[in-house]
Formats: C-alpha cells, structure tokens, sequence
C-alpha cells in the first residue's frame, strides 16, 4: 500500500502568453517510512515537482494533467481551507534557505509552538513539545534556545530549528527541497545525519531534493533521476549507483566522482554549453537526451519519445532498452 | 606534475589579518580571520586552499592579490614585495569570484568585457580576432561576444569570467570557490577547463574550495586551514594516501559516503560545533581543542608546532611532535 501515488503529473510555467513544460508525465509511488531521493540539475523540475506535492505552488506553475493521490485522496482537487487539514500533520516541508523560511521577527521557539497551538495544542503544552523538539533535534540548552532569534544562529542551527517545525506534529510525509545545499560540507553532514535519524524514528516518508547523487545515495533508499521534466530512471538507490542504466544517469555520477589520477590526462570534451537552453520552450518530440546523448540513435531517439520499462525492477525510460513505445 | 624543481612564485611570511568587531557598544574584540600564516605557491602550481565558512580562506586570497591590505607579516611575490609589483603590473595577478552576476557587468556584452580587459594589458593586434581566441579557449564559440550576461547561464558565465582573468596572460590566480555556485555536471566541465587552460597559460593558481574532492582533483598541493590557520599541508598524493591532521580526517568523514571512498579508513568525526566546546576554546592552545578526540593538555596550554613529516608534508598537530 503506498502513501504517495503520483500519476502522469505534467506541469507548466506560464510566462506572458507562453507556457513553459517543466513536468512531463511525472509518475512515481512512496511507501510509508520509504526514503527516496529525487535528483537532477537546476532547471530539471525536482523544485517545481516539490511545490505541487506540497500544494505551494502559485498561479504562474499550473498543473495540466495528472494526479497526487495522497492515501487514495487526490490533493490537487483540494482547497486551500481543506488542505490546512494537512499541513503540518501529514504532509511538511523543509526548504533550501532556513534564512528565509524562519520570521526575523519572532524567537524561535515560538514559531515552532506556533505550529503547534495551530493544531490545537494548547500554550503550555506547545511551550513543552518546542522545548523538546529542539532537544530532539541538536540544539544545547533547549531553554534558552527558545527565546533566540534568527539572526542569533548559525545556518546549520536555523536550519535545525526548520526541522523541529517540520516535524513538530509527526507529518506521515516530510518533503525535503535541497535542505543542505546552503550549508557547509561538516554542517551538511551533521543535517544529512539528523534528519536521517528523525524520519526513522518516527516512521515519516521523505522526498529529499538534491542535485547532489553523494547527498541522494547517503539518506535514501530510492532515487528517482530527472531531466529535463521528464523521470528518466527509477530504482533502489545502491543498485542505480553502482550500475546506472540510463545514460543521463550515467553521466550524472561520472561527473560526481571525482578521480584525481585522471587529472592529468588533459582529456576536454568539446562540452555541451548550449545545454538546453531555449530547447525547453519547444515540444521536444523525441527523447528529452537526445541532444546530449552519447548512445543516440538518429530516427528513433529524435522521432518518438521512450517509454517506461521495466529492468531488474527498475524503470528506465531510455530507447536502448526497449524498441518504440 | 614534473618533479623537477620549481622556483617560487608567492611567498607569504606570517601573515595576519585582524578585523576588529564590536560586540557590544562598548565590547570590541579582535577577529583572527588569518593568523600568523606562511604559505609559498610555486611557478606552474596549483595550490588548493581547503577550508569551511569562516576558516579565513578568502581573506587570505584577497591578500594575496593585494585586495585586502595584511594586518601583519610579508607578501613576496616574484621576490618583490607584493605592494610594489603590483604597483607596476597589477595584470599579472587576477581573481576569479564565486557568483559570476556580481562579477560581470550587466550592462556590458561578452565582448567588451572581454576586450575591456584586453585594452588594459599592452596586447596589440586585432581585438576581435583576440576575444573570439579567447571565448574559443574557454569553450564558447564566437557568436558569445554579442550576448550580455543575463543571456547566459550560470555556467557559461563562470566561463566568461574565466576568460577575462586569462585575457591579460597572468602569472598568478586566484579562484575563489569558481564552482560552488554550479551544478554537479557544469562543474565538472568548468573543473576540467581549468585544468586545461592551467596547462596551456602555465600560471601559478590558489584554488579556494571547501570541498574536498574537488580541492583534491584540481591541485598539486593542498593546504587545509581552520579557524585562521593552516593545520596541515601536503601533495595531493600525501593527502590522499596519509591525512594526519584531525580537522583533515573530520572533512573526510564529512564527505558524503560516494565520495570518500578514494580515503580508505581514515576518515575520524570531530565533536560537533555548539556553544558550550566554543567557550572551553582554550586561549593560547590548540584551535580545535575542545573538538579534538585526541586532545592532551598540552593542547589546551600551546599552540601546535609545526611537524614535519616529509619534504613537502606538514602538520600543526602536536600528536606528530617527537
């Protein structure tokens, strides 16, 4: 039985009188307590797909098609006063910049009983719960945490004190949008560590958001590759690192190793600095690759786009390993 | 990579920088960004400075381009005093910045950025010609020269900015975290370009990064600072095979799982940073004191010596001292 279902989810940005595709037949599941990271570069959509789990997204990012089936219940036909119901309780959400997700305004501890008091905890019962949670989550001296104020704290604090109203109601699905990418590399491994150890405590499902696959391949269990829109592989974590099957994916964790021998082998590709750029405004009929592609093969990769299948229980959507959809 | 030899190019002697900081209205202190370094960049080398936020490796980058002017100590740069050299060729020296949008001027296409910087060294030909070798060197093609910078990505920015730095031929470089702010496969590409361009112009680069793996496969030498200090530097090859100092196996721990497997087995978790170990920092000892598992009182009552363990490998820990 699976918590999260999402089915052909394509999304767009509309710009002016233009739409701009930036999720194309997203399709995925998450299990309860499963952890599964979604990685890809900037501009493949893992942020857009982010906000529309979470209902965050404003009216420039429209959903088209597809659905997001929480627990059977499609979210996307929610509104807002229905979908108060499940913020903080099951669905939470951590982002990237603690700076900006926290009030300057308030001392922590009260924007974490905030979260609290908001689902019917009462004043001293929220003021226990904070003073515990920032126990829970690595802040000394929980007392006198609670009265500090933002700019009092490092980045890795705040962004611990970001988790703490995360977690503060036990969500089912916590959603974890790069929330390392700001920090520093001993900080970053402290969160990765934390948040590891709390969403296994407590049974939560995690979406982790990295562009990083190291990041990706310590905290979860099962990755889901993106580019350009489009999902291009699926798997358990271990077995997509250790034996990539879409080339995309195979270029992602070549060029995440790092091998100092090959240093000086003086071996520069003429590289891809066109990327995609301008690619994205038009429908692209084939594969998403195919313009990066190493394996393409010329009238079948830029003609029809690949279908999803099937290999040792992972999906990968690549014209190598199936003939036309 | 040769063995041969190479003469020195920067030579920095005790070199500090101090910024007082006001606590409260009345409390100042003095923040040691760089305290009391020496550091020497050979000819042709590649020298990575490793570190975390607010370990004082900009600082020390900026000085050693003459932008942040040392509280103390001495800068030789091609047996000259840095202060005077620059005065007659500041060319030779350039920087590299993190976030290419605060680097290039919006309103100024790639060509004339590019020829900007070409107007300022004593290049005489045909400009044109010139940029379009130089966007060519960096892997842009010509057609770049008309495009302003927000047409570019972050990538493709990074790169114009690298090829400014390299327009007026440098002798020395500094690039400060030029990948931090690119994505997992742009950076590569930029890692790989700058290795490529550092064989062909042959100049001396201070690579600053706090990313280990990166540092490791960019550099010759690697120089790993805490807290304003230098606590360790050795060869790429001595780093990798024995990393001594504690903070050093800290960053290797630290490093997510995928990554460190090049160091096997000697990765070693510091306590984490919180108030309390802050305040038990001793004054005169050892920076890491109060994170350090290995930590004696000796370490609370001196600074750790420098230790020697090869030609090229140093350590500032007092567990090598014999």
């Amino acid at each position: 039985m699976s918590l999260l279902q999402v089915k052909d989810l394509t999304a767009s940005y509309v710009i002016g009188r233009h739409k701009v595709r930036v999720l194309d037949e997203v399709t995925f599941d998450l299990k309860p307590s499963e952890k599964m990271a979604v990685v890809g570069e900037s501009g493949s959509g893992k942020s857009s797909l982010a906000l529309i789990l979470a209902r965050l997204n404003n009216k420039a990012l429209i959903v088209e098609r597809g659905e997001v089936l929480y627990k059977g219940l499609n979210l996307l036909n929610l509104k807002e006063s229905e979908l108060t119901k499940f913020r903080g309780v099951d669905i939470a959400v951590i982002l990237q910049n603690p700076s900006t997700a926290l009030n300057p305004l308030y001392p922590i501890g009260d924007q974490i009983s905030e979260a609290l008091r908001a689902h019917g905890y009462s004043r001293n019962e929220a003021f226990r719960e904070a003073l515990k949670l920032l126990e829970r989550v690595g802040l000394s001296e929980p007392a006198k945490a609670y009265r500090k104020y933002p700019h009092q704290l490092s980045g890795g604090q705040k962004q611990r004190v970001a988790i703490a109203i995360a977690i503060a109601l036990k969500p089912k699905l916590l959603i974890a949008d790069e929330p390392t990418s700001a920090l520093d590399v001993s900080t970053q491994a402290q969160i990765i560590a934390l948040l590891k150890k709390l969403v296994e405590e407590d049974g939560t499902s995690m979406i982790f958001i990295t562009h990083d696959i190291g990041v990706a391949y310590d905290i979860s269990d099962k990755i889901l590759v993106m580019f350009n829109g489009n999902v291009v592989e699926v798997g358990l974590t271990k077995e997509v690192v250790k034996k990539p099957l879409h080339p995309y994916t195979k270029h992602l964790i070549s060029s995440a190793i790092l091998n100092p021998a090959e240093n000086r082998l003086l071996e520069v590709t003429p590289e891809n600095t066109r990327s995609n750029n301008g690619l994205k405004n038009k429908l692209v009929v084939g594969c998403p690759y195919v313009f990066r592609c190493p394996y393409k093969v010329e009238g079948l990769c830029n003609v029809s786009k690949p279908g999803n299948f099937l290999i040792d229980g992972r999906i990968v959507s690549c014209h190598l390993y199936g003939g036309r959809k | 990579m040769s063995n041969n030899v190479r003469s020195a190019l920067v030579k920095a002697f005790n070199l500090s920088k101090y910024y007082r900081v006001s606590l409260s209205m009345f409390k100042k202190t003095l923040l040691k960004a760089v305290d009391n370094v020496n550091l020497t960049i050979n000819e042709d080398e590649v020298l990575g400075l490793l570190g975390e936020s607010g370990s004082g490796k900009t600082t020390l980058g900026k000085m050693l381009v003459a932008l942040e002017e040392p509280t103390s100590g001495k800068i030789l740069f091609n047996n000259e005093d840095l202060k005077e050299y620059v005065r007659k060729r500041r060319i030779d020296i350039q920087m590299v910045f993190q976030n290419p949008d605060t680097s290039l001027n919006p309103r100024m296409r790639v060509g004339e950025v590019l020829q900007e910087a070409l107007e300022a060294s004593n290049f005489n030909g045909d400009y044109s010609d010139e940029v379009e070798r130089l966007l060519n060197d960096v892997g842009l093609d010509s057609t770049y020269k008309h495009y302003y910078p927000h047409q570019l990505s972050g990538g493709q920015k990074q790169r114009v900015a690298i090829a400014r730095a390299l327009a007026v031929k440098p002798k020395f470089l500094v690039a400060d975290e030029i990948v931090s702010a690119l994505d997992a496969s742009v950076k590569m590409q930029i890692l790989k370009l700058v290795i490529k361009l550092q064989k062909i112009y042959r100049f001396s680069m201070l690579f600053i990064s706090h990313d280990l793996p990166t540092t490791v496969y960019v550099s010759d030498r690697i120089s790993v600072m805490y807290s304003g200090k230098i606590v360790e530097e050795a060869t790429k090859e001595e780093l990798i095979k024995d990393p001594l100092h504690p903070y050093t196996r800290h960053l290797i721990a630290s490093i997510p799982s995928l990554y460190s497997s090049l160091f096997n087995g000697k990765a070693q978790k510091l306590k984490d940073v919180s108030n309390e170990l802050q305040a038990t920092t001793p004054v005169g000892g050892c920076k890491l004191f109060s994170r350090c598992p290995y930590a004696t009182e000796i370490c609370k009552a001196l600074e750790p010596p420098e230790v020697s363990v090869s030609k090229t490998h140093k350590v500032f820990c007092h567990m090598y001292v014999r």
